[in-house]
C-alpha cells in the first residue's frame, strides 16, 4: 500500500476501533465500580489537581458514554453523529487530563500518554468518519 | 417504600445504569434504519432464494417421477418451472 494511510478506510479499521471502544468501556467500568470501594484506582498524585476539580466517579462515567456512543455509532450502519459525539467526548477528557497530569501535580508520563496515543486515536476514527468511504 | 428500599434501589441505579447506557446506545444506533438495502446483500439474499426454489423443485421432480400416475401435463409444467429458475439463476451468477 502507498500512500497516507488515514482517511476514507472505515470500513477497514472499523473492527479495531470498535475493540478499541469495548475495550476503553470495561476500563472506565473499572474506574466507575472501583470508586465504591475505600481505595480507588483514580488517584490525585495520578492524573493532577485539574482532574479532581471533578469526583473520580464523574469522569469514568463520562468514559463508559463515551466509549458506548462510540462504540454504538461504529456498528453497521455507521452512525456518523454517534460516532462524532462519542469521539469528541473521548478527546476533550484526554485534553483536559493530560494537561492535569503534566501541569498540575500529576504523573507527566500519564498525562503524555494520554495525548500521544489516546487523543490520535480518537482524532483518526473522527477523521475516518467524515472523509467518505472510499472502501464503503 | 420504607427508606430501607429506596437505599437498596438507588444502589441498584448506581451499580446498573451503565448496562442500560450501553443498551440506550445499542438501541439509538438500531433506531430509524431507513438506508436502502446493500446491492451486494441483495444478490446473495436473491441467489439463496433461487437456490432454494430449486432444491423444491429437484424434490417435486423426484416425488414426480416416483408417481406413476404423474400426466404429461404435470411432468411438462414443472420441467417449465425448472427451466425458468435455472435461467434466473444464470443470470444471477454472471
Amino acid at each position: 500500500m502507498t500512500g497516507w494511510p488515514i482517511g476514507g478506510r472505515l470500513m477497514r479499521y472499523r473492527p479495531v476501533f470498535m475493540v478499541v471502544q469495548v475495550m476503553l468501556c470495561i476500563i472506565s467500568l473499572a474506574f466507575y465500580y472501583s470508586t465504591f470501594f475505600p481505595q480507588p484506582l483514580m488517584r490525585a498524585e495520578t492524573w493532577g489537581a485539574l482532574a479532581y476539580e471533578l469526583p473520580a466517579r464523574w469522569w469514568a462515567a463520562y468514559g463508559v458514554v463515551a466509549a458506548a456512543l462510540t462504540w454504538a455509532g461504529l456498528r453497521i450502519p455507521v452512525r456518523n453523529w454517534m460516532v462524532t459525539v462519542g469521539a469528541v467526548m473521548q478527546c476533550a477528557q484526554y485534553v483536559v487530563l493530560s494537561w492535569s497530569a503534566v501541569f498540575t501535580g500529576g504523573e507527566p508520563v500519564v498525562g503524555i500518554y494520554v495525548y500521544l496515543f489516546f487523543l490520535p486515536l480518537h482524532l483518526w476514527i473522527l477523521i475516518e468518519t467524515w472523509h467518505g468511504r472510499s472502501d464503503d | 417504600m420504607d427508606a430501607a428500599t429506596i437505599e437498596a434501589l438507588q444502589k441498584l441505579a448506581a451499580l446498573g445504569w451503565p448496562g442500560g447506557v450501553i443498551g440506550a446506545a445499542y438501541l439509538l444506533q438500531r433506531w430509524r434504519d431507513h438506508r436502502p438495502p446493500d446491492p451486494a446483500n441483495a444478490l446473495l439474499t436473491g441467489m439463496s432464494e433461487v437456490q432454494s426454489s430449486l432444491d423444491r423443485l429437484h424434490k417435486d421432480m423426484d416425488a414426480l417421477r416416483a408417481d406413476q400416475k404423474a400426466s404429461a401435463a404435470d411432468r411438462a409444467s414443472l420441467n417449465s418451472r425448472l427451466a425458468a429458475v435455472e435461467a434466473v439463476q444464470r443470470l444471477l451468477s454472471k
